[in-house]
């Protein structure tokens, strides 16, 4: 069994970002709810968290220090989860239910790099 | 409990509640920032429920969470000072504030505080839809098709008026409740008409817009039981009964002869019915009272021919005395000529001119050619047509007077 890290990429909900009413903050919530429920009942969950907007960056020899992404920047980063799959076929699966590809938002899906034996 | 059991509306709803009642503690001129923990409690509960259970009463989670999350941002706001004295009569504390009779108290607070005597009636519904009923700034600007800066400025005009000029977070007593009532009334009425009476928009902004007005009346006649707040139920209740049956699957307007009654919600008549028979036991009719009648004539007659017209006159006489207006005016021809008193409606649509009726100048000649044409001036009904047509925007309006045409055209051939 492999694991895979589905990041999620897309403006943060808050009025800085999308601007989202109480209404279809109340949606996105019943949907994510739904979408954990079921990777859970399947065990595939390894772990994930939320992130919060607003981050920096710390860059190059000179460390230089500059502000994240906006709240309004689609290649925000405000989430991941790490599941384990067979393939990266059946993680894209996964990653189908992802409930914002509507708002415009994307899945980053990557393989979680395994060191054995070493 | 499951994602699907989360209850209707939930967050648009605790957002009013949420906001009035922190209001009530930190006073009027902090709103923005009791949007703010508002706001962002939500953001957050989603985004811990990504992978948490839900609890066993949501509501109750989003409460503690946004009481938390107020005390922190009041923490942290620079201006820290002692709260609980703007917030005029009585200390109350957070737990105190958050019982459900104070919730609904608040509520009224804030909605009276919203329609603020200085703020114009259009700015009151953009802050009441915002502040009281929350709705994003991007649904505002579509409901009312508004421009999204153009939503931002208001609030923060209607905001800053707060502050500069504040007026206690109460809902006032004697004579000024009298007069703000009616304000609260006016502003309920236009939130509505915005949702019932635009075919452009996004079908199901408007039906919340239509939902949140009988929302908000509703609210207000529980606790202050006026007749006048019964006779605007009850309007809205016969309109919005309609709701459904006027527009067809093109997103045009039906006019109401053509409408399907099968479609009509009559669990809404008989609710606009019952608000009724509260609302004329009292000996003050106010404009109110006469649309409600008129509306619920339409709506209580079995079909188009069964419409008493002579009722429908009279109303529309008592209305134009208190409420006169051009297009109670013109309705008032239109009901005259309906009941085969054209010489009647010739001279009350006299009284108005085209130019009065701003966006509906189409109407005026449309109606003027039909009472010339009962009146057999086919020429002057024949202009007035062709008037209306060269001024007409809305294809299914266009289609029925270019029929109406015809009709006069072979009218003049065979007289």
């Amino acid at each position: 069994m492999k694991e895979y890290m589905m990041v999620f990429l897309g403006p943060d909900y808050g009025e800085d970002g999308m601007g989202l009413s109480a209404e279809q903050i109340q949606q996105r919530m019943g949907k994510w709810f739904a979408w954990h429920e079921k990777m859970e009942k399947q065990g595939i969950v390894k772990g994930g968290e939320a992130l919060h907007a607003h981050g920096k960056r710390i860059s190059g020899p000179d460390r230089i220090v500059t502000d994240g992404p906006s709240a309004a920047s689609k290649e925000l980063i405000g989430g991941y989860y790490v599941i384990t799959a067979e393939s990266m076929e059946e993680a894209m699966k996964v990653a189908e239910d992802f409930p914002d590809y509507d708002l415009g938002s994307t899945v980053e899906v990557r393989e979680v790099m395994k060191f054995e034996g070493m | 409990m499951t994602s699907d059991k989360i209850i209707d509306h939930l967050f648009r709803h605790e957002y009013g509640k949420m906001v009035s009642s922190l209001t009530r503690i930190y006073g009027i001129q902090n709103l923005e920032l009791i949007e703010d923990a508002v706001q962002d409690t939500f953001k957050k509960a989603v985004l811990y429920f990504r992978n948490h259970s839900l609890p066993d009463n949501l509501q109750a989670w989003l409460r503690t969470a946004v009481k938390n999350r107020a005390i922190d941002l009041f923490r942290k706001a620079a201006t820290h000072k002692k709260y609980d004295q703007a917030s005029g009569p009585g200390f109350m504390s957070m737990s105190e504030v958050f019982s459900d009779h104070e919730i609904e108290d608040n509520q009224l607070r804030l909605l009276f505080t919203i329609c603020h005597p200085g703020l114009k009636t259009k700015d009151q519904i953009i802050f009441a839809l915002k502040s009281f009923s929350g709705f994003s700034i991007t649904e505002i600007a579509g409901a009312l098709l508004l421009d999204k800066e153009n939503v931002k400025k208001t609030l923060q005009r209607a905001r800053k008026k707060l502050q500069r000029d504040p007026i206690a977070f109460q809902v006032p007593t004697g004579a000024a409740f009298n007069e703000r009532i009616d304000v609260v009334h006016l502003a309920i009425y236009l939130l509505f008409n915005e949702g019932f009476h635009s075919s452009g928009k996004d079908s199901l902004i408007r039906k919340d817009l239509v939902a949140e007005a009988l929302r908000l009346g509703g609210l207000l006649l529980d606790k202050f039981k006026e007749h006048e707040t019964s006779a605007l139920m009850a309007l809205m209740c016969f309109h919005a009964a309609r709701l459904n049956a006027k527009i067809d699957d093109e997103g045009n307007l039906i006019k109401l002869k053509y409408q399907d009654r099968k479609r009509w919600n009559y669990q809404l008549v008989w609710k606009g019915h019952l608000h009724m028979e509260h609302a004329v036991e009292t000996k003050i009719f106010t404009r109110f009272h006469y649309e409600a009648a008129i509306a619920g004539e339409y709506v209580m007659a079995e079909n188009f021919d069964q419409i008493n017209w002579r009722k429908l006159e009279n109303y529309y006489t008592h209305l134009i005395r208190i409420h006169s207006t051009p297009l109670n005016i013109l309705n008032l021809a239109v009901i005259q000529h309906q009941s085969m008193e054209s010489d009647k409606a010739l001279k009350t649509i006299s009284k108005i001119q085209p130019f009065q009726l701003k966006g509906k100048e189409h109407l005026y000649h449309a109606v003027l050619a039909e009472i010339q044409m009962a009146l057999q001036n086919y020429e002057a009904a024949q202009a007035e047509i062709e008037h209306a047509l060269a001024l007409v925007q809305n294809q299914s309006e266009r289609k029925l007077l270019t029929e109406n045409y015809e009709n006069i055209k072979s009218g003049i051939v065979t007289k």
